[in-house]
């Protein structure tokens, strides 16, 4: 039994619990939930649960899930996205109530935007950018999108940013500054979402979908992608497939039919200014 | 033996002139422009490719010239993913 208690998420269907057993683990834990669905302690049986723990001799960490151990080792940063990933994987292998997409999300004065990509595309990072620049953080990894009424949720967790993609933004940021936000990875850093807009109140449905493609120096282009194209690259970011009727096509079919998509091609942040920007919020 | 025909099974979801195809079970899905997604339902294991070159070339002469490569192309990428057998 843990002494910091269990927190539950729920997330498309899907649900998660989370205890840490030792205080190192649980400020763990308490940074990377913070804002996640449902964070507060609740009592009820989760699909999955997931358990970290430290020893404070060896300095080791271990995270357990259904009491198997996934992860092992003294770096806490390694730790938190071993654990992060976990609590993303465990949400959307049950997620069956919704679209569950590959996907960054954010949302300004009503008008939310998907940014569906696989690993490397670069959604983290404009996402990143695009809270910079006022919008609210709704995700950088996992959005669901109701079939029908496509309503829109992203799973609020701390964004994670690759090491080469903080130079590009280290003008728009002070990293160091915000250091208490701010935790180290392996493989880069990730920013707590508090550090980031939130969204007020309900998100609307997407009004735009949008496929980023970063490339160092490159050209900027923003250009319009027809339905079956649109529909084609978001199955390919559907993450549960399995877990829906006809495999999610009718339903990814049918967004991609409502929402306008477009393909953006950029080279730096300096290039995403008045044209892209009022693309998204028009 | 050179009847291209549809094989049961796929799922097309047809988006204004395209369309996608979709392998059930599967993490494969075709995207299909106007031209491939015509030929696609022309698959019926009656015609052959010649005669799907020539329904199409009547029905767009501006681009006959180019439909014959366009209609072997789009089958062997068809054949290439599974989604044709032929008769």
């Amino acid at each position: 039994m843990s002494p910091f208690g269990k927190r539950l998420f729920r997330f498309a269907g899907g649900s998660v619990a989370v205890e840490a057993r030792e205080a190192a683990a649980e400020a763990i834990a308490a940074y990377l939930c913070a804002r996640l669905p449902g964070g507060a302690e609740q009592a009820g049986e989760p699909a999955v649960l997931l358990s970290l723990s430290h020893d404070a001799k060896s300095g080791r960490f271990q995270l357990l899930r259904g009491g198997q151990l996934v992860a092992g080792g003294g770096n806490a940063g390694w730790l938190a996205e071993q654990l992060l990933r976990n609590i993303c994987t465990g949400l959307a292998d049950q997620a069956a109530g919704a679209m569950v997409f590959h996907a960054a999300a954010l949302c300004r004065q009503g008008v939310s935007v998907l940014v569906p990509g696989g690993s490397g595309a670069g959604k983290s990072t404009l996402a990143f950018w695009l809270a910079r620049q006022g919008w609210e953080y709704l995700t950088d990894e996992l959005a669901a999108v109701t079939p029908g009424s496509h309503a829109l949720a992203g799973l609020c967790r701390p964004l994670g940013l690759k090491q080469s993609s903080l130079p590009p933004l280290a003008s728009w940021f002070d990293f160091e500054a915000a250091a208490a936000g701010v935790m180290r990875t392996p493989h880069g850093v990730m920013v707590s979402p508090d550090l980031l807009p939130e969204a007020e109140g309900p998100t609307g449905p997407p009004v735009r979908i949008l496929f980023p493609g970063y490339r160092r120096k490159g050209a900027f282009a923003l250009q319009p992608i027809t339905p079956a194209r649109a529909a084609m690259s978001l199955m390919g970011c559907l993450i549960n497939a399995r877990n829906l009727p006809g495999d999610g096509l009718p339903a990814v079919v049918r967004l991609a039919a409502a929402v306008p998509a477009y393909r953006l091609r950029y080279g730096g942040f300096d290039q995403l200014g008045a044209a892209g920007l009022k693309l998204m919020q028009s | 033996m050179n009847r291209p025909r549809r094989k049961p099974g796929f799922r097309l979801e047809q988006l204004a002139e395209e369309c996608v195809l979709y392998f059930p079970g599967e993490s494969r899905i075709l995207y299909c422009n106007q031209c491939a997604s015509l030929i696609w339902q022309l698959c019926d294991g009656e015609r052959t490719a010649a005669e799907i070159a020539a329904e199409l070339a009547e029905a767009f002469p501006e681009a006959a010239a180019q439909i014959r490569a366009d209609v072997d192309e789009t089958l062997a990428i068809l054949s290439g993913n599974g989604a044709l057998e032929y008769a």
